[in-house]
């Protein structure tokens, strides 16, 4: 039975080829409208072409320009198919006014397209544009807790990320905050709110800032980059009766579906920046509201002991940046200053905290003492005023030293301060490397490379031939008949010799014997067999199975022969000539040692 | 793999000698005599007093001296890179930053320093790095620098050889056994990690201007597919004339003008 709901589709494609129609290059935006910090989306349609480039976009300097992606889709309308290729590009601008996006151009088969220019028009940031926004899905917001604010005056940066649908990969892109001193207020966090009849999910983030100097002072749009679902063009299709009966649900839930990268941007904001009134000079660079505690740990005590003077800052505003509170009249003691510890907790629109400082005393002087209060000059925006908080004085008794002169320091250095994370104040580089170490080559020299290179290989070759030998020699010791046949030559040779040294006239005899012993142990010993008792007939016979050449075989055959004659026959005829014997044995070693050799390694 | 494209880029590189991390700038030598290496500790002396004394151009050129005359020193490296920064020249000291570490691997400074410039970069984009479990995993490849490998192949081979010929003559025992597998280990790390820097030597580029477009093709007109800034690094692929076709940490390619960057052998 044939499965139509799949294969029909397919059939279809298969006997439609895409027809072809004259290609149109179209361009245009989601909205001609927009408020500055919005984004706008530019398709480029190529409709009738299969492969396109890239199209070429006109110089585009009043907008920051993103590529969105390229989809492809292709209708099939009574038979005839249309391709067609979107490039899509998000668009932020980066000021208000009427801008014309030129000619966009594309070559196709040698052919260019253009496309007419589109004007649009970007509203600034806080004037509404006459269309709302058509994609609410998800967007982003800044907000700022003051815009109107003294310098060193902290302020609440809130970021809001709301999302309708679910949106992937999101990554924000923070602006550089300059002229401000930044911190993060909290962990982000995440709630639902209804925003125009619609449920929004929205992720939020805070941030103090503290700005760093007077005037109008900009914050460039925080930009959100995450890819939001939307419905892919390519699965709509006109409904058939077959559709309900072979679409799978999950094809309803994920099908109709692609994931888009988009860039959300929020609103440039702006804040004016006050500069503080006259500055005392014992101000303290606070700005905010605080108060200051003294303690004393003792009030009596004897001249060499010490005391712990603890001093604590509350408030609230720049609390990062609490400097030790003004103490004078100490020149009666010996002072050890502790490090000074703190916590910064964030609140919902700025910074709390303490920091707490502690000094060690040692009196140097004995009588009644006083250390005025310590002092802390802050600016309250609130009042728009200079502040003082301070201590009372401290009073203390300090009596004639009982003994020798200790100096108990242990109180200065309290374990209940308990231990507290380091903080980075500042962060440099680090210096430069002076020593001459830095004149040393480290780069892989040739040297370096042949040491490399050369321990890696040589070694090895050394130990494959030393190998290869062992392995020869060890073949050798358990195979008699190459060992035989390896030896045979020298040790004829050696008899050679010892022949020629024998006297053809006086020694005739014993040289035509020593001659034919030669030659038949040399062809034993070439050929594996028993050779001193062997005829010139066997010789020849050993020698032919080895298919050597008839030459060689009837040279060795007659050799012999006559050796035998002379020796053992009356027959004068045949005698041979000794003077010329040496030369004809050796020719015949010589051939027969490379003859035989070529035989056995062919076989 | 790579592509007979990709080596001869490689090629193409390193013929082309684009190595020099500061352009060519007048030397304290008025006469720019060649420099001796009897003259190496004066001008690496004046180099570092001209830094600590503020004079960052100077160290900058003596620095650039020093390695012209063919001394190549991950410690240098570092000193030009610190001078660079200093001078605001963020995405050259990077790129001597990165060149020190690849001949000091170990150096913690260099790290530190490294990562303090990387700060300034404009661009949410991770710089060019193997994952943790690759680091853990070839840690000697990312622990030692090309001479210390070579140095280590060499000594690893000649004692694996020795210890085979060893074998061949006496009765091993256990322990001899596992030295010598223990050496072929070493041996085949070693190598394994030469012929990688040799074959696929990684190839980055550091953008050197403040700011740089990245074209879809090698055209000037091509779509500007975004915009990368000083000191930001991203992988080689591919180099056609003057242009560098580039691939970022999140996968995203581009062409990029030649001029604009640092190429990092």
């Amino acid at each position: 039975m044939l499965r139509t709901g799949h294969t029909f589709p397919l059939f279809i494609l298969l006997f439609t080829a895409p027809s072809a129609s004259a290609v149109q290059l179209s361009a245009g935006l989601d909205r001609t409208e927009a408020q500055l910090g919005d984004q706008l989306m530019l398709t480029i349609s190529v409709e009738g072409a299969q492969q396109t480039t890239a199209p070429n976009l006109p110089p585009l300097d009043d907008f920051e320009v993103y590529s969105a992606g390229t989809s492809t889709s292709m209708q099939i309308i009574n038979g005839r198919s249309n391709l067609s290729v979107n490039h899509r590009y998000v668009l932020l601008a980066k000021q208000a006014g009427i801008f014309t996006i030129g000619e966009i151009s594309l070559e196709i088969g040698g052919k260019t397209y253009t496309t007419d220019p589109i004007r649009v028009k970007i509203l600034p940031a806080d004037q509404p544009a006459t269309k709302p926004q058509n994609n609410d899905d998800a967007f982003i917001t800044a907000t700022l807790s003051k815009h109107d604010l003294f310098r060193y005056e902290g302020l609440v940066y809130t970021f809001r990320f709301y999302q309708r649908i679910n949106v992937g990969e999101a990554r924000p892109e923070w602006p550089d905050f300059h002229g401000f001193l930044t911190d993060d207020l909290g962990q982000q966090h995440s709630y639902e709110t209804v925003r125009h009849g619609s449920r929004y999910v929205v992720t939020e983030i805070k941030k103090i800032l503290f700005p760093q100097q007077a005037g109008t002072l900009s914050i460039q749009p925080t930009k959100l980059h995450c890819k939001i679902p939307v419905k892919d063009s390519r699965q709509r299709r006109r409904r058939s009766p077959f559709d309900d009966f072979f679409s799978s649900p999950l094809d309803e839930l994920m099908g109709n579906y692609k994931l888009e990268p988009r860039v959300l941007s929020s609103k440039p904001l702006t804040i004016n920046v006050r500069d503080l009134p006259d500055k005392p000079e014992d101000f303290s660079g606070l700005v905010g509201s605080f108060s200051l505690t003294g303690d004393m740990s003792k009030k009596q005590m004897q001249v060499g002991e010490s005391t712990t003077l603890t001093l604590t800052v509350r408030g609230t505003g720049n609390v990062q940046a609490i400097p030790e509170p003004i103490v004078s009249n100490l020149e009666h003691f010996k002072v050890y200053p502790d490090k000074p510890t703190g916590k910064v907790n964030p609140l919902s629109d700025n910074l709390s905290g303490h920091r707490t400082f502690k000094k060690a005393l040692v009196a140097l002087k004995e009588g009644r003492l006083q250390i005025p209060g310590a002092r802390l000059v802050y600016f309250n925006p609130v009042s728009e005023r200079y502040e003082t908080a301070q201590t009372p004085p401290f009073d203390l008794e300090v009596l004639p030293s009982s003994g020798t002169e200790e100096l108990k320091l242990t109180e200065m250095i309290s374990p209940s301060n308990g231990k507290v994370a380091v903080k980075i104040l500042g962060e440099d580089l680090l210096p430069p490397h002076e020593g001459l170490a830095s004149l040393e080559p480290q780069s892989s020299t040739a040297a370096t490379k042949s040491f490399g290179l050369g321990g890696f290989v040589l070694p090895g070759l050394l130990h494959i031939a030393l190998l290869l030998t062992r392995k020869r020699k060890a073949a050798l010791a358990g195979d008699i008949a190459l060992r035989r046949r390896k030896s045979a030559l020298t040790k004829a040779k050696s008899r050679l010799k010892e022949l020629r040294a024998l006297n053809p006239d006086h020694q005739k005899r014993e040289l035509v014997e020593s001659a034919s012993r030669l030659l038949r142990e040399y062809l034993g010993d070439m050929l594996n067999t028993e050779g001193t008792a062997m005829t010139a007939a066997e010789s020849a016979e050993l020698l032919n199975r080895l298919n050597l050449r008839k030459e060689i075989v009837s040279e060795v055959h007659d050799l012999l022969k006559t050796l035998e004659s002379t020796l053992y026959a009356s027959n004068q005829n045949n005698e041979i000539n000794p003077v010329q014997l040496d030369k004809r044995i050796d020719h015949i070693l010589q051939t027969l040692s490379k003859e035989i050799s070529k035989t056995v390694v062919r076989s | 793999m790579p592509t007979i494209k990709s080596i001869a880029c490689i090629l193409v590189i390193t013929i082309s000698g684009s190595t020099r991390l500061v352009a060519a700038e007048p030397a304290d030598n008025p006469r720019s005599q060649p420099v001796t290496t009897d003259q190496h500790p004066k001008i690496l002396h004046n180099a570092n007093e001209a830094y600590q004394q503020g004079d960052h151009g100077r160290a900058i050129r003596l620095y650039t001296q020093l390695l012209e005359s063919g001394l190549e020193n991950g410690h240098i490296y570092y000193n030009l890179g610190n001078s660079l920064l200093r001078e605001g020249r963020l995405g050259r000291s990077i790129a001597a930053y990165l060149k020190s570490a690849r001949l000091m691997p170990r150096d913690q400074d260099v790290r530190t320093n490294l990562q303090f410039a990387r700060k300034s970069i404009k661009d949410a984009v991770e710089p060019i790095k193997p994952s943790t479990l690759t680091k853990t995993l070839f840690f000697w490849h990312y622990s030692l620098s090309l001479r210390e490998l070579y140095l280590v192949l060499g000594a690893a081979g000649l004692l694996f050889w020795t210890g085979m010929t060893i074998r061949l003559y006496r009765r091993e025992s256990e322990i001899f056994r596992w030295v010598v597998m223990t050496l072929l280990i070493v041996l085949l790390a070693a190598g394994g990690s030469v012929a990688t820097h040799t074959f696929f030597p990684e190839r980055i580029v550091v953008i050197t201007d403040k700011s740089a477009k990245i074209h879809s093709s090698t055209n000037q007109k091509s779509t500007v597919l975004f915009e990368l800034h000083e000191g930001t690094e991203a992988e080689l692929l591919q180099q056609e004339n003057n242009w560098l076709k580039i691939r970022l940490s999140d996968g995203k390619k581009g062409w990029l003008q030649s001029d604009r960057a640092y190429i990092l052998q």
